[in-house]
C-alpha cells in the first residue's frame, strides 16, 4: 500500500478496515508459506577463506570495483556472535558498501569452539589470532598499514591488541558499541555478582560455556523483546521486506556461539568483577596493557539505545585511548541496529566511509 | 506528518503492544536485577549444566565403552576434511592460476582516492 493510500485509510474508516482485512487474508496465505520456506541465505558476498584454525577464521572478500584504497580494512567480529551480522543480504551488507566503496575488506570470524579449545583465552585472541591474522592480510596485501574495525567484543580485542602490538598495530582503529567501563552494565554485573556466580565452577564443569547460556543472558536483558517481536511478526506476515528482515535477523540472534571456557573466565574475573581496564591493572599474559599507548587515529561509535553495551560503559574508552587524532560519534539506534539494517544504511556506514576513506590511500 | 484516525483500532494495538514491550522489559530487567532473582536464575542455570554435563558424560562414556564415535567426534571429523578439502582447493587453484585470485579476475589497482563514485 502506497503512502498515499495508507493516509487515505487513515481517514476513511471503510479504507482502514479493507485495509486490514486485505492485510489479514494475505497474512494467513503468507503465514503457510512462511512455515514451508527455508532460512534466508545470509553472508553470501563472495569470500575466500584465508584461515581456518580451530575457532578463528580469516575471510578475503572479493573485490567488487576495479580500483581499491592502499589500505586493506579488517573487522573483527565478536566471538559471542557470527560475522554475517556484516554481510546479512545483498543491499543490506556492510561488507558489499564497504566493496563498492573500494575497500579491500577481510574479516576476522568465529566458528564454535572445539572441546580442547576451552583453554583459549583472551591471551590466545590478542597476541595469536589477531596477529596471525593482520600478518596473513599484510602478506596477502602487500600492504604494511591495516585499518582494523572491530564490533563489540571484537573491539575490546583489537583495542587491547592495539595497545600491546606496538608498531605491528592498526593504521587506524574504529570500534563499535566496545564496551570498557563494565560498572555500567548492571545486569550483567547482577547476574556475575562473585557473591554467589561460581565461574571456575561453571568453566570446570562444562569446558566451552554453551551458546543458549550465552543466548539467555541477552535475552533476559530485554524479557519481553521475544513475545512482542513474534506478535510483531504475525501483524507484518502480509509485508515479505518485513519478513525478511524479521528471519534475517532473528536468525543471527538465535545463532550464539559457545564461548571458550577460559576466555569466559578472563572476561568474568578481569572485566566484570575487576573492571581491570578502567582501574588501570589490565594484563594480558603479563603483559600491562595501556590504551594511552595507542596512537592510530581513533573512531568509536556508540548506539543510544544499545541495551547491551550502554554508552556510558564506552564513553570512557575516547579519553582513555592515546591517540592524537580521535572522535566519538552516537548514533541513533540499538547494539545491532547501529550496524546493520535501514538505519546503519543511512547513518553509520556513510559516517565510516567518510572518516576511513582519506585515511586509506 | 499525517496523524492517526481514532477508529483505526491496530495502530492503537500496535501502540499498546509498544507500551507493553517497553514496560515489562523495564519491569523483567529490573526484576532480574535483583540479588535475590539473580541468585535464583543462577541456581537454575548450574543444576541445567551440571545435568547437562553429567548426561554428557554419561553418554559419552557409553560410546567408549561400545567403541563407538560420539557426535562431536564426528562433526570435528567432518569439518576437519572440509577444511583440508578447502585448503586443497584454493592451493590448486593458486597454482594454476599463478598466484591471481581464486576467481581468475586480475588484482585491482590499489590506487584509489577519496570522492570516488565507482
Amino acid at each position: 500500500m502506497t503512502g498515499g493510500a495508507a493516509a487515505q485509510a487513515d481517514a476513511d474508516p471503510f479504507a482502514a478496515a479493507r485495509r486490514e482485512f486485505e492485510r489479514a487474508m494475505l497474512r494467513n496465505i503468507k503465514g503457510v508459506e512462511y512455515l514451508g520456506s527455508p532460512a534466508p541465505v545470509v553472508g553470501s558476498s563472495g569470500k575466500d577463506v584465508l584461515i581456518s584454525r580451530g575457532t578463528f577464521r580469516l575471510y578475503h572478500y572479493r573485490p567488487l570495483v576495479d580500483e581499491i584504497y592502499r589500505m586493506p580494512l579488517m573487522l573483527v567480529m565478536a566471538p559471542t556472535n557470527r560475522g554475517y551480522i556484516f554481510d546479512m543480504a545483498p543491499g543490506q551488507s556492510f561488507v558489499e558498501f564497504l566493496l563498492k566503496a573500494g575497500y579491500d575488506v577481510f574479516m576476522v570470524d568465529w566458528d564454535a569452539p572445539r572441546p580442547e579449545e576451552k583453554t583459549v583465552g583472551i591471551a590466545d585472541y590478542v597476541l595469536d589470532f589477531l596477529p596471525s591474522a593482520v600478518q596473513r592480510v599484510r602478506a596477502v596485501t602487500g600492504e604494511s598499514d591495516v585499518s582494523v574495525v572491530g564490533y563489540c567484543a571484537g573491539g575490546l580485542l583489537s583495542l587491547l591488541w592495539a595497545a600491546t602490538a606496538g608498531a605491528a598495530g592498526p593504521a587506524n582503529l574504529v570500534t563499535f558499541t566496545t564496551p570498557v567501563d563494565f560498572r555500567h552494565m548492571p545486569q550483567f554485573q547482577a547476574w556475575s555478582d562473585k557473591s554467589f556466580f561460581d565461574v571456575d565452577r561453571l568453566v570446570d564443569t562444562v569446558g566451552n560455556v554453551p551458546s543458549d547460556l550465552i543466548m539467555t543472558s541477552f535475552e533476559m536483558l530485554r524479557p519481553a523483546q521475544r513475545v512482542a517481536g513474534n506478535i510483531r511478526l504475525y501483524d507484518n506476515l502480509w509485508d515479505d521486506e518485513f519478513v525478511k528482515a524479521h528471519r534475517m535477523f532473528d536468525r543471527w540472534g538465535m545463532d550464539a556461539l559457545p564461548l571458550p571456557g577460559e576466555y569466559f573466565r578472563d572476561m568474568t574475573k578481569t572485566l566484570m568483577w575487576d573492571n581491570a581496564l578502567i582501574a588501570g591493572t589490565m594484563t594480558v599474559a603479563g603483559r600491562p596493557v595501556d590504551l594511552g599507548a595507542i596512537a592510530a587515529p581513533y573512531l568509536h561509535i556508540t548506539a543510544q539505545h544499545d541495551h547491551i553495551v550502554p554508552p556510558p560503559a564506552s564513553a570512557p574508552l575516547i579519553e582513555m585511548v592515546g591517540s592524537q587524532e580521535k572522535n566519538q560519534v552516537e548514533l541513533k539506534g540499538g547494539h545491532v541496529s547501529l550496524i546493520a539494517g535501514a538505519n546503519a544504511v543511512r547513518r553509520m556506514w556513510p559516517m565510516v566511509d567518510e572518516w576511513l576513506g582519506e585515511k586509506s590511500v | 506528518m499525517a496523524t492517526k484516525g481514532p477508529q483505526d483500532f491496530m495502530d492503537a494495538y500496535r501502540d499498546m503492544l509498544g507500551n507493553w514491550e517497553k514496560m515489562a522489559n523495564e519491569f523483567g530487567a529490573k526484576f532480574l536485577q535483583q540479588k535475590e532473582a539473580a541468585q535464583a536464575m543462577n541456581g537454575l542455570n548450574n543444576a541445567k549444566v551440571a545435568m547437562q554435563a553429567q548426561m554428557k558424560d554419561g553418554m559419552l562414556k557409553a560410546l567408549d565403552a561400545i567403541q563407538m564415535p560420539s557426535k562431536a567426534d564426528i562433526e570435528d571429523l567432518g569439518a576437519r576434511i572440509g577444511a583440508i578439502e578447502a585448503a586443497v582447493a584454493r592451493i590448486e587453484t593458486l597454482l594454476a592460476s599463478g598466484g591471481q585470485p581464486a576467481d581468475g579476475t586480475p588484482k585491482p589497482a590499489r590506487t584509489r582516492k577519496p570522492g570516488k563514485t565507482k
